[in-house]
């Protein structure tokens, strides 16, 4: 048998599917979003977001197209080490689960992760958090559009630029009619198809694979991918643990979800979105490391968990992954589009309107909103159109950066010392040192090297130059707030937590 | 760009494909060959300078050092060629597939080369590469990874126990917050 001769579904199936689940996704958008009248429910749904749905939208955003498209990659450039190294992410989601908590508790009002930041450290801390946030969320959004373009053109041959255009405008259309309501009530039938799918293919291609074999083969073609002393891989390993917390730790994504749900829901939510995700990385892997050992063909390293499980599947194989893959990618856009628009709308935007005017009403920032998720979504199609890099390179840019805000964000939320100069230093010092790591040495040590200088500064100064910060801070509320939560946040702010 | 390539191999698949189809019968073949037998001698320059125009050859021969054990091959779509095998210096296939281009990973340290052959829609080798694609590994030193490895334990580990001596602090505090409470009330 030939594999990897091209794709594997015909370009006429695919336009089907795309078809098919577009309409799917943007009619449960517009279904959703007539509850999405109020600012409040468009923004962070109505903060009433039980269990079920917690943990299905933690669940659908953590399993992107990185999972199921660079962990195969992983384990294909960095061994078995490399598929558990990405593994390791789901550690984000159990460190987040207390703090989601404490999240909810502190700012009961909150919406943003940036607003915690200006609260917490002011100006000073807020400048290059809200860049290394937007930096982020854009990098993630256009590896995520090429994710969709590669995939549907791998699968189905559709070209790179049409595939990727409908997968973004899809999601642009949904999030906007539905806001945070379309956001998770679609992440919740996502994360049920992405869960069956891949227990499917799991068992699908471990009936058609000898792991004997493929360890045989490999040892003898490819030994560096299962030897224990690899450097690289050992270097990946904690590098990309300590991506993956700063991802979560830094981003609305996880912070605007923390605000949605109920008191008390957010950390069993995480917890169990990690649980539920931990072993998706690694069945992933083992179709990385399946590939060189079954022949098949990678010319584009990024795409070769979907191209050996359709290959190895067949048609019905095949589009089965297309679904499993294109529920992914767009539970992971809607969730970027809506948390960055309401990082735009609360900590750009609405400051600026109301030093203008004096006040800003919920309908602006309802409509601000529908603005910034369009030029959002523009803005990442524009970006992905080149098509440059792996997705990989794309998103492990901003890894030092990232890795440089774990510890101003956990430092902050839970001890009253460190301050806005330790918060400002460690941000942009760790990021540099992580930058020059990353040109220096390559993507697999960058995260580890921002996080780790950013840990020395940020604890340095903290204990040269402590402060007494309160954390009833965190729970003022904006002028013009109405009663009820004017009332919870005096509450709060009178426990002394 | 990438609809540009996928249309130009489209058109160079559906070339192909004219080209087999008309190559007819196979007596019809064996009379084209007597046909080629009688061409004169400056006809076979021109083709022979045609094949050279169209060389299958890696676009990069050498490389620098990998680090990480893993490199990426590219080379020309070669006419007619409607998929490549790319073999290394013990001739073990290490790519077969339809896209001019290989990911080849899990390489140990040393010496690697490579050439690439195209071959055509009835699966016969039409043309291979002269010039081998030639690659040094030499993995980062195992020193500098066990530090990297040991600094990302220790951040890890640090992580975790601010997180649970913040929460300790954050519980006590809001259980003396409810105490107080309950004795004013």
């Amino acid at each position: 048998m030939f594999f990897g001769s091209g794709p594997v579904l015909s370009p006429t199936a695919g336009y089907w599917m795309l078809a098919l689940f577009s309409l799917l996704w943007v009619g449960l958008g517009i279904w959703w979003g007539r509850r999405a009248s109020s600012y409040d429910g468009f923004a962070v749904a109505g903060r009433n977001v039980g269990l079920a749905l917690g943990t299905a939208t933690a669940v659908a955003t953590w399993i992107t197209s990185n999972t199921t498209m660079l962990a195969p990659l992983f384990a294909l450039q960095l061994g078995l080490w490399g598929a558990l190294a990405y593994a390791t992410a789901s550690f984000g989601l159990f460190a987040f689960a207390p703090m989601s908590g404490r999240i909810r508790k502190l700012m009961p009002n909150g919406y943003t992760a940036v607003e915690f930041i200006r609260r917490r450290y002011g100006k000073l801390g807020t400048i290059p958090f809200l860049f290394i946030s937007l930096f982020y969320a854009i990098t993630w959004l256009v590896s995520m559009a090429m994710a969709g373009g590669k995939l549907l053109n791998i699968l189905s041959g559709i070209p790179y630029p049409i595939g990727m255009s409908v997968v973004v405008v899809v999601c642009v259309l949904y999030t906007l009619f539905g806001g945070m309501y379309a956001v998770i009530g679609t992440d919740f039938i996502q994360s049920l198809i992405i869960l069956v799918g891949l227990v499917v293919v799991a068992g699908a291609v471990l009936t058609q694979v000898n792991i004997n074999e493929v360890h045989g083969q490999l040892a003898e073609e490819r030994p560096m991918l299962l030897a224990v002393f690899f450097p690289a891989a050992l270097m990946a390993l904690f590098n990309n643990m300590l991506f993956s917390f700063g991802e979560i730790f830094h981003s609305n994504v996880w912070w605007s979800r923390a605000f949605a749900m109920r008191e008390g829901v957010g950390p069993k939510a995480y917890a169990l979105g990690g649980l539920l995700w931990l072993p998706v990385p690694i069945v992933a892997g083992f179709l990385g490391l399946a590939a060189p050992a079954l022949g098949i063909g990678i010319s584009q390293p990024d795409t070769v968990g979907p191209l050996v499980a359709a290959t190895l599947l067949g048609s019905a194989g095949a589009l089965l992954v297309f679904v499993v893959i294109f529920c992914s990618l767009a539970s992971s856009i809607d969730s970027l589009l809506a948390a960055t628009s309401d990082l735009l709308v609360n900590d750009i935007i609405a400051p600026v309107a109301k030093k203008a005017t004096g006040r800003v009403s919920d309908q602006q920032k309802r409509m601000w909103s529908s603005v910034t998720i369009i030029a959002l979504g523009f803005l990442a199609w524009s970006m992905a159109i080149p098509n440059y890099g792996t997705l990989a390179e794309v998103l492990f840019f901003a890894g030092p950066m990232v890795g440089s805000c774990i510890w101003p964000v956990i430092g902050g939320l839970y001890f009253r010392s460190p301050s806005p100069i330790a918060a400002c230093s460690s941000m942009v010092l760790g990021s540099c040192c992580g930058l020059i790591a990353y040109f220096a040495i390559g993507w697999f040590v960058a995260s580890l090297i921002g996080a780790a200088v950013s840990g020395v500064i940020f604890g340095l100064l903290t204990w040269l130059k402590p402060v007494d910060f309160h954390f009833s801070k965190l729970a003022e509320l904006p002028q013009g707030a109405d009663e009820s939560t004017e009332n919870s946040a005096m509450e709060l702010a009178s426990s002394g937590i | 760009m990438r609809f540009n390539q996928l249309l130009l191999l489209s058109s160079l698949l559906f070339i192909q494909a004219l080209s087999v189809a008309a190559q007819g019968t196979p007596e019809e073949v064996e009379s084209d060959q007597q046909v080629t037998e009688s061409l004169d001698t400056a006809e076979l320059d021109t083709a022979e300078s045609q094949l050279t125009v169209t060389q299958l050859t890696f676009k990069q021969t050498t490389f620098d050092p990998a680090r990480e054990g893993y490199v990426s091959l590219e080379w020309n779509k070669f006419p007619g060629g409607v998929s490549y095998e790319v073999v290394d210096s013990q001739l073990r296939s290490q790519y077969r597939g339809a896209f001019p281009s290989a990911f080849i990973s899990g390489l140990s340290d040393g010496q690697h080369s490579f050439l690439v052959t195209a071959f055509d829609a009835t699966g016969n080798p039409i043309a291979t590469s002269e010039q081998p694609a030639e690659l040094t590994v030499s993995h980062w030193p195992k020193n500098q990874a066990f530090i990297l490895f040991g600094i990302g334990f220790v951040v890890f580990l640090a992580i975790i126990l601010v997180l649970i001596i913040g929460s300790l602090k954050s519980s006590n505090r809001l259980s003396t917050a409810i105490s107080n409470d309950t004795e004013l009330a």
